[in-house]
């Protein structure tokens, strides 16, 4: 890049330079917002932007001024001395009640805060201004500051912080990897965008001297910068797209406690939903909503509830797999679109109806519910934007005790014999037939052997979420866990207690679908997320069915459990809950508590008027400033200057300013007509003091003269325009700007 | 109670609805097969508002609710459907913002209906009054004092009366700082014939609140007998029991405190309510009694356990607050932090249990602020095993401090902002959850001047001689904090000699800590002071990074050198009651830890790696188990 001394034009630089600091006080307020959601500063954000505001402004005032920075830090430290000491003399106060001893000690908290970020704002406005590296340097911390932020988030950990992926998933009703995506590339384009506005070529920069400077080259080179930024857009946009469909699916299935969605049934057999090698994420992505529609106290699993989606039951020489409907037919197997009804099994005992209503948040293949659905029912979405689907469940739901089981024995004598083989169909490895008799010894009923490998394996694994055994893919994916290093989660459980009941004779099977914590429901309310997926063992049980003989780990290395989002479940709940229309309209009007209180109100309408007012006022003083100044006492060459500016102020609200490169002899002549100075004797005299000898400035009996020659023109207009012209604050804006010179 | 007072009431409601057809064009209207809603689909709204009332009764309020539901769905004009959800959301979901829908459009149906109050007729005025009572709790439990304040004064105005009334005025009025007033209120009602133990518990507290302890005490006790006379069914001496214990450790009696706690949560009332196990939580932790105040805890979980179906929302964030508190007082850090991250991401609702939002937020706070502050001093003594983890320790650490400070700055704001210019200083105040014995590490970040004013101020009114040791010490943490270590060592000194032990064994140990810090490692008063804190919490001395003075068995000049850089003081020019062992084979480092006079139990940790040796020996030593 090719560096220029030379000056830039000095309305240009004023422009880019107010532009810019706009900016920057914006992009430092909303930042101080959103960080104010994360971090809780505990003083009024306003204030602190208002702070923000006075250091950048400060910052980029003295980068131009021949002020040395160490001199305004000193003056700015000696400053911040100063109120401290005034606060000291507070403190030193003897007070007689609790509420004055530690009033100027809550305000110190806020000044020192607000104080604080002024003098950041200042310092980086001043490097922005002064140093040519400062905006690299700007958008490497800011873009660490992000990537530590997000960090949270790897491995599909999408639980983690920041809270805001997960809301901004749940309000655009999508996946916490898209708004993550989404999110990165926007972010990069606006470090691009502020790249490319932080080095344009009519940035001004400011010398020690405090001169404008240019930054690039005197000409913009519009054509190869919107080049590279193109690329950058292309580049940013190809990587994310890239990502997202490379990651959609792993992060659905590793994202999901490694058990992924179920197929219907056709398309499931042979196949499993279920990842070995780890479940990377905890997802806590809304999957769905379970409303029970009746008391279920008798719950053999309390507080667990199991909702099965789809069973595994055919062993395929490497892993369980799905058998389908000819085999595992307790399954409903049905999709969301369809009807399923069944003939209630009467040889099932002990199980009471239940009905549940599921409203579903994420795609799901395959209708899941409650054991042993008899009937699963479409039903009226009650809120299309945020449920994908909804059906009711009619089901048998067990009642036994895990006592009373040990009585039955196992398998069902209905069952042909290709069907009870299928179930018994073991595992070729002889280890798990000599670990399940070691751990079952003595044991006769089948469903104490299956307690007793269950409690083997919850008090022998350590839950892990990644337990990256180092196998070959064609080799047996639960050795390593059962005869390893027993580090696994659910899917090592549900195969390895799976193979062990077959090898000692029992028909088992793995079962997929959702396990949840019913001391988490509110009002028989359930949010399930993906970190709730889940896969279980299960054995059939004589006379009972399919049995769950779940391992709950003792020793938990990595924890997949989150909280419930209660906020979430009760607005879901007001969703599917009775509709408004029970209620009349404005029921609520005048109830407090309801709505959580906005986090940042603005000021109300008692802090507005004033407000105005104060600014009326100013406006007003300018004006009077502007016009009457001259008044004032001063010196000859500044009185000079002061009835200059009172003649240009009422040009400037008659809507007439001086052009860039025009001489104010130029100006003056151009307005003629309609204003018609004679002479311009004010110019003249400004000229003179500006430009030549000292003594040949005009004395102060003839410069009275001239200001009312020339004012004279002005006079001369219509007094309704003048009137007008009084109340136009335009010549206030026109002197802040520098345009009145 | 106030279920019980809501099904009578609403048993004696008349049942007034109009059933409406099915509209058999609906898709979703028709009934599945097998539908179990079948039968109830051809019933009126009166019938299934009827079916629920008894279900309610047999303790399923689940089927009670969906059977309400589809009574409002064939009628939503139903008044007592409206009547009987809003009660149902109040006592057995929390729901309150439904419950504040369903009985405001229920007193609206009820004026539609039977015209603008009053009204003449017996059952008529019941109804009225029954909605006017739960509009207001509702409100009370949204925080809407005003408003419940509002509904009760309205419920007056037409000379309804019912025996809980003068009792929830009295809290409402509490709740809005009106304390004579509300006191009067329960004095009146219970001349009235108030429903004499909910009244007399709030009399209690209201009394206790004032400072009239001894007067509040008198009371909790009629109440307590009042509640017993009752019989185990009906009676709930819990609260009375909490409440008195209460008041009893604010006036420093903490046997008869303990007791109450005790008796409380051995109660089937009490068990399922979280005050009473975290007082005693608390009371024990004061105590440095660990592993009681960990069984508290479990006992109160396994209770609440039984109740699956209730969202156990406004207990958590105290639950994790206690087991945190355990955790760092016990030295395992890292699930005190968890712990307390959680606790922070709990919302209450405290309307209830008559303390706020803020308190339990400075309370979280602090003990999250001193978790990190001790993670820190322990990373100081443990050994890097690569320059990398020495890096990533460093920026930890640095990120720790920088946390910590903010979290304790925070705290003081919300102390001095939102809780009434630092009401907690009060000792052992009710409404606070602060840990007392270290909260002067919190009010350090005061300036000395306006701490000594406050302390001064509160001195002044409390009369509690406990309680100038618990003032002392946030006086002495402070001074030592800005830097006037003379002053601070002479009340630390003093506080040491002066605390009451067990009561104040919390105190005493963070005295003999902070004091520790300033004296030489090598000084007879260390080395004593060290080895007394030890045997009182073998956590201590590392989470505030102070060092153990061993005796080194068998030193040879092969002795590694890390050893004298970790949490212990080897010196063997005099002779300690801890010696550490250093062994070593072909492969294998070894250490043992073990006191002269065995009051301790030995341990050994051995490796091939000494400095991964040397982390974990440090780590097991000072470690308190509780199980």
């Amino acid at each position: 890049m090719k560096h220029s001394s030379s000056s830039l034009s000095y309305h240009d630089a004023r422009r880019s330079f107010l532009a810019i600091i706009a900016l920057r006080a914006l992009f430092f307020t909303v930042l101080l917002f959103g960080l104010d959601r994360v971090v809780d500063f505990g003083s009024n954000p306003y204030l602190l932007s208002t702070a923000t505001f006075l250091g950048t402004l400060m910052g980029s005032w003295i980068a131009f001024q021949r002020v040395r920075l160490f001199a305004t830090l000193i003056l700015t430290g000696t400053l911040y001395l100063l109120v401290r000491g005034g606060f000291e003399i507070f403190f030193q106060l003897q007070s007689q009640t609790p509420q004055e001893v530690i009033f100027p000690f809550a305000q110190l908290l806020h000044f020192n805060l607000a104080f604080g970020l002024f003098v950041l704002a200042y310092l980086s406005a001043w490097i922005f201004w002064r140093s040519y590296h400062a905006v690299t340097l700007e958008i490497v911390c800011f873009a660490s500051f992000l990537l530590y932020l997000f960090s949270g988030h790897r491995h599909f950990r999408f639980s983690d912080a920041p809270k805001i992926i997960g809301e901004l998933a749940w309000l655009f009703g999508t996946t916490h990897l898209t708004i993550l995506i989404l999110l990165g590339a926007t972010l990069a384009l606006l470090l691009i965008a502020y790249l490319t506005i932080g080095t344009l070529p009519w940035k001004p920069r400011a010398d020690k001297y405090g001169k404008y400077l240019k930054s690039h080259t005197q000409y913009p080179r519009l054509l190869g910068g919107g080049a590279i930024v193109l690329t950058f857009l292309l580049l940013v946009g190809g990587i994310s797209r890239q990502i997202f469909f490379q990651y959609h699916q792993s992060a659905l299935s590793l994202g999901s406690n490694g058990v992924g969605l179920s197929e219907s049934s056709e398309e499931a057999i042979g196949k499993s939903p279920l990842g070995f090698h780890s479940a990377l994420g905890s997802n806590s992505q809304p999957a769905g909503l379970v409303r029970l529609d009746g008391d279920y106290q008798e719950n053999p699993f309390s507080p667990m509830l199991y909702l099965r989606e789809g069973a595994l039951s055919d062993f395929n020489g490497h892993e369980m797999v799905e058998a389908g409907k000819v085999y595992d037919d307790d399954i409903s197997h049905s999709s969301l679109n369809t009807t399923f009804t069944r003939t209630e099994d009467m040889d099932l005992l002990e199980r009471i109806p239940l009905v549940q209503s599921i409203y579903l948040l994420s795609e799901h293949k395959t209708a899941f519910g409650l054991d042993y659905p008899v009937s699963i029912s479409r039903l009226k979405n009650p809120a299309p934007a945020k449920f994908k689907a909804a059906y009711k469940v009619y089901s048998l739901a067990p009642t036994y005790s895990r006592e009373e089981l040990s009585i039955y024995g196992s398998g069902d004598p209905r069952w042909s014999n290709e069907k009870r083989n299928h179930y018994l169909k073991t595992h070729p490895d002889e280890r798990y037939e000599l670990l399940a008799r070691q751990i079952t010894q003595g044991m006769t009923s089948p469903a104490d052997q299956a307690f007793a490998l269950a409690d083997y394996l919850s008090q022998t694994s350590i839950y892990t979420l990644t337990p990256n055994h180092d196998i070959d893919p064609k080799e047996d994916p639960v050795a390593p866990f059962l005869f390893g290093d027993h580090r696994g989660y659910c899917v090592h459980f549900a195969h390895a207690t799976t193979y062990m009941l077959r090898a000692l004779g029992i028909p088992a099977r793995i079962a997929t679908g959702y396990m949840t914590d019913l001391s988490q429901a509110k009002d028989g309310h359930i949010l399930l997320r993906m970190s709730d997926r889940h896969a279980w063992a299960e054995a059939y049980i004589s006379e009972k069915g399919w049995v769950p003989f779940d391992t709950q780990p003792e020793q938990v290395e990595s924890h997949a459990d989150t909280e419930v989002d209660l906020k979430l479940l009760e607005e879901l709940m007001g969703l599917v809950g009775p509709g408004e229309e029970l209620f009349d309209e404005d029921l609520l009007e005048g109830e407090t508590g309801i709505e959580e209180p906005t986090p940042y109100e603005l000021p109300g309408k008692e802090l507005i008027l004033p407000i105005l007012f104060i600014l009326l006022v100013l406006l007003l003083c300018t004006k009077l400033y502007l016009r009457f100044g001259w008044l004032l006492p001063s010196a000859h060459r500044r009185n000079i200057i002061r009835r200059y500016r009172a003649l240009t102020s009422c040009l400037a609200d008659l809507g007439h300013y001086r052009s860039e490169g025009e001489t104010r002899e130029q100006f003056i002549h151009r307005l003629q007509p309609p204003i018609s100075f004679d002479n311009s004797l004010l110019i003249q005299a400004l000229n003179r003091t500006n430009y030549q000898q000292k003594l040949n400035s005009p004395s102060s009996k003839e410069l009275e003269q001239w200001y009312t020659s020339d004012m004279q023109a002005i006079h001369a207009l219509p007094i309704w325009k003048r009137a007008i012209a009084f109340l136009n604050p335009a010549s206030c804006f026109a002197f802040l700007s520098g345009r009145l010179s | 109670m106030i279920s019980r007072i809501s099904l009578l009431l609403l048993l004696c409601m008349p049942l007034i609805t109009v059933a409406q057809p099915i509209d058999p064009l609906d898709p979703f209207a028709s009934p599945a097969p097998f539908d179990l809603s079948e039968e109830d689909k051809n019933k009126s709204a009166e019938e299934l508002v009827s079916d629920a009332e008894f279900l309610l009764i047999e303790e399923r309020p689940l089927d009670a609710r969906s059977k309400l539901l589809l009574a409002l769905e064939k009628d939503p004009q139903s008044l007592e459907a409206h009547t009987m959800l809003a009660a149902y959301y109040l006592v057995h979901v929390g729901h309150y913002k439904l419950a504040l829908k369903h009985v405001k459009q229920a007193l609206h149906l009820f004026t539609q209906e039977k015209g603008k109050p009053p009204y003449s007729e017996m059952l008529t005025k019941q109804q009225h009054a029954h909605m006017l009572h739960l509009l207001s709790q509702t409100r009370l439990n949204l925080d809407n004092y005003e408003g419940a304040l509002a509904a009760l004064d309205e419920y007056a105005s037409y000379d309804y009366y019912q025996t809980w009334y003068p009792g929830s005025r009295a809290w409402i009025l509490m709740k809005l700082g009106k304390l004579d007033e509300a006191i009067g209120t329960a004095r009146l009602g219970l001349l009235a014939g108030a429903e004499p133990g909910r009244t007399l518990n709030i009399l209690g507290i209201l009394l206790s609140m004032s400072g009239q302890r001894q007067a509040s005490l008198q009371v909790f006790q009629k109440a307590i007998a009042h509640e017993y006379s009752l019989g185990e069914r009906l009676g709930q001496p819990a609260t009375p029991l909490n409440n008195s214990g209460e008041v009893y450790r604010e006036i420093f009696e903490e046997d008869k405190a303990e007791k109450s706690w005790l008796k409380a949560t051995s109660l089937p009332d009490g068990c399922e309510h979280v005050l009473p196990s975290l007082n005693l939580a608390i009371l024990m932790i004061e105590q440095t009694k660990y592993q009681a105040a960990s069984r508290a805890i479990d006992s109160f979980e396994s209770c609440v356990a039984q109740f699956p179906l209730r969202n156990g929302e406004e207990h958590r964030a105290l639950v994790h607050l206690a087991r945190g508190r355990i955790a760092l007082h016990t030295g395992f850090i890292d699930e005190a932090i968890e712990h307390f991250e959680s606790a922070r991401k709990r919302q209450q609702w405290f309307g209830k249990i008559g303390t706020s939002e803020g308190d339990l937020r400075v309370a979280v706070l602090t003990s999250l602020a001193q978790a990190l502050r001790r993670k820190n001093n322990q990373e100081g003594f443990l050994h890097s095993l690569s320059t990398y983890r020495s890096f990533i320790r460093l920026r930890n650490r640095l990120y720790r401090a920088v946390k910590a400070h903010w979290l304790f700055r925070r705290a003081t704001q919300i102390l001095s902002e939102d809780l009434n210019a630092i009401e907690d200083v009060y000792v052992r105040n009710t409404d606070s959850m602060l840990e007392y014995p270290t909260l002067g590490q919190t009010l350090a970040y005061l300036p000395t001047a306006t701490l000594e004013n406050r302390i001064a101020l509160e001195r002044k009114d409390d009369r509690r001689g406990n309680a100038s040791l618990y003032y002392d010490i946030y006086l002495a943490d402070s001074y030592l904090a800005h830097g006037q270590e003379s002053k601070a060592l002479k009340l630390y000194n003093a506080i040491i000699r002066q605390a009451r032990d067990p009561y104040d064994a919390a105190l005493k140990l963070h005295a003999s800590l902070q004091l520790m810090k300033n004296l030489s490692i090598q000084s007879k008063q260390y080395t004593t002071l060290a080895q007394s804190v030890f045997m009182q919490n073998r956590a201590a001395l590392f989470s505030y990074g102070l060092k153990l003075p061993v005796n080194l068995s068998k030193p040879s000049e092969t002795s590694p050198t890390e050893l004298s850089d970790t949490a212990f003081f080897v010196d063997n020019s005099s002779q300690h009651e801890f010696i550490v062992s250093l062994s070593k084979t072909t492969n294998e480092y070894s250490l043992l830890f073990s006191s002269r006079s065995s009051i301790v139990p030995s341990l050994t940790v051995k490796g091939e790696n000494f400095t991964d040796v040397l982390n974990k020996f440090t780590l097991e030593v000072f470690r308190q188990k509780i199980h």
